[in-house]
């Protein structure tokens, strides 16, 4: 896992568990985590989490995205995309900041979008807080 | 003008003297009202909705959680303030609202702390706190966008407004915060769906293949407005809701906000 996660799982507010399926477009103003099966589209409007078991028919939206399942679809993180060594993805990604633990796989175009010095900013705040939170855990 | 509405199973003779003792209560505190008793001859609706139409505007449902069930839609409707004097036991809702049990609870009603809740609205009818559905083999739509299918082996569908959330911890083994959830003032359904049982196989599997098991949610929660559930072979759906069993073939379910004016007590669980 990722030590300067920047995703917050206080966000989340929908959780499809791994022995559940959904169809359908499913919008959410609040976090998601999936670990079930998704065929659709997927608009959110915080965080979204792709668990390890996730299988995903489907185009992504969301601020920060972390993808450790299958997905087939095109992902498009406002903020940031993290992609683990589970990680399957058959689609283009586009955001801001990408990190790629080695072993994951990726099928697709990547576009990364410019970032403001102002969110360069947030974002070392935020790492050295993760870390700082970290040290102390 | 308070409207005491006692249940019909407080004609029990060991109930009499704690209900002396509420009576007197709430003279003392100045909260007395009218009084009548459920009976088996007269709707228990039109009962209370002749004494609204007399001026009563605050209704005090003496007894249980089913008592409560009973006046949930008129007092909806008419919209007046409803009360809770608990006794006896299936005391759930008034325990999330904080009102003690007996004549303790005149003294919360008696300082007029109201809130105003959301509601379930099943097809034509409002309930306060959760529906258990049996749902196997049903189609379940929510916000008219995306289907869930549900887990083989797993039929049913819990969907709660009012809960307490240390019992919901236990119900459904949660380790997660669920503080977000189970809120009646959001304007959210919490849609939960339980997941399939597994046999000891695939627990041991799980535990010693899988890296991170704690990581992987086995439980579904989705915050939804608007559920419908059609039977898809045509069986009847068995719906639970306050201890009673409905059978239906189509549901629609929505969370209506803010429709319930209730008296809570300080120590309520939201």
């Amino acid at each position: 896992m990722f030590k300067n996660q920047q995703i917050d799982e206080k966000t989340i507010e929908t959780i499809i568990g791994q022995s559940v399926k959904v169809k359908g477009d499913f919008q959410t103003s609040g976090g998601m985590q999936i670990d079930g099966e998704l065929k659709g589209t997927l608009n959110i409007g915080t965080d979204l989490i792709i668990g390890e078991n996730a299988k995903i028919i489907a185009n992504a939206q969301a601020n920060r995205i972390m993808v450790s399942g299958k997905i087939k679809g095109n992902l498009k993180a406002n903020e940031s995309l993290e992609i683990t060594e589970t990680a399957r993805i058959d689609g283009d990604l586009e955001t801001k900041v990408l990190s790629t633990e080695p072993g994951a796989q990726i099928n697709g175009m990547i576009k990364m979008s410019e970032i403001s010095e102002k969110e360069k900013n947030n974002l070392k705040e935020k790492s050295q807080e993760t870390e700082k939170n970290n040290g102390e855990e | 003008m308070y409207y005491y509405f006692y249940d019909f199973f407080l004609s029990d003779n060991k109930y009499q003297r704690i209900l002396h003792r509420i009576e007197n209560r709430a003279v003392d505190l100045g909260i007395s009202g009218k009084i009548e008793r459920e009976s088996m001859l007269i709707n228990s609706e039109k009962l209370i909705l002749d004494n609204i139409r007399k001026g009563a505007k605050t209704i005090i449902a003496v007894g249980n959680d089913e008592t409560v069930d009973k006046i949930i839609n008129i007092a909806a409707r008419e919209k007046v303030t409803v009360g809770i004097i608990p006794i006896g036991k299936k005391n759930k809702i008034a325990k999330i609202l904080g009102i003690p049990e007996g004549s303790l609870a005149c003294d919360i009603l008696s300082q007029r702390r109201i809130k105003n809740l959301d509601l379930i609205k099943m097809n034509d009818k409002y309930y306060l706190s959760n529906l258990i559905i049996n749902a196997k083999n049903a189609k379940v739509l929510c916000e008219k966008k995306y289907e869930i299918s549900l887990p083989k082996k797993q039929g049913k569908i819990y969907i709660y407004n009012l809960a307490n959330k240390n019992e919901i911890k236990k119900t459904f083994k949660l380790n997660q915060n669920i503080d977000n959830y189970f809120n009646p003032n959001d304007g959210l359904l919490d849609l939960v769906i339980k997941p399939a049982k597994q046999n000891l196989i695939s627990k041991i599997f799980k535990k010693i293949i899988k890296n991170n098991p704690d990581k992987i949610k086995d439980i579904s929660i989705v915050p939804v407005k608007k559920i419908k559930i059609n039977s898809r072979d045509k069986k009847p759906l068995i719906i639970n809701c306050e201890n009673n069993n409905i059978v239906k073939t189509f549901l629609d379910i929505e969370i209506v906000s803010q429709k319930l004016n209730i008296i809570v007590g300080k120590d309520r669980k939201f």
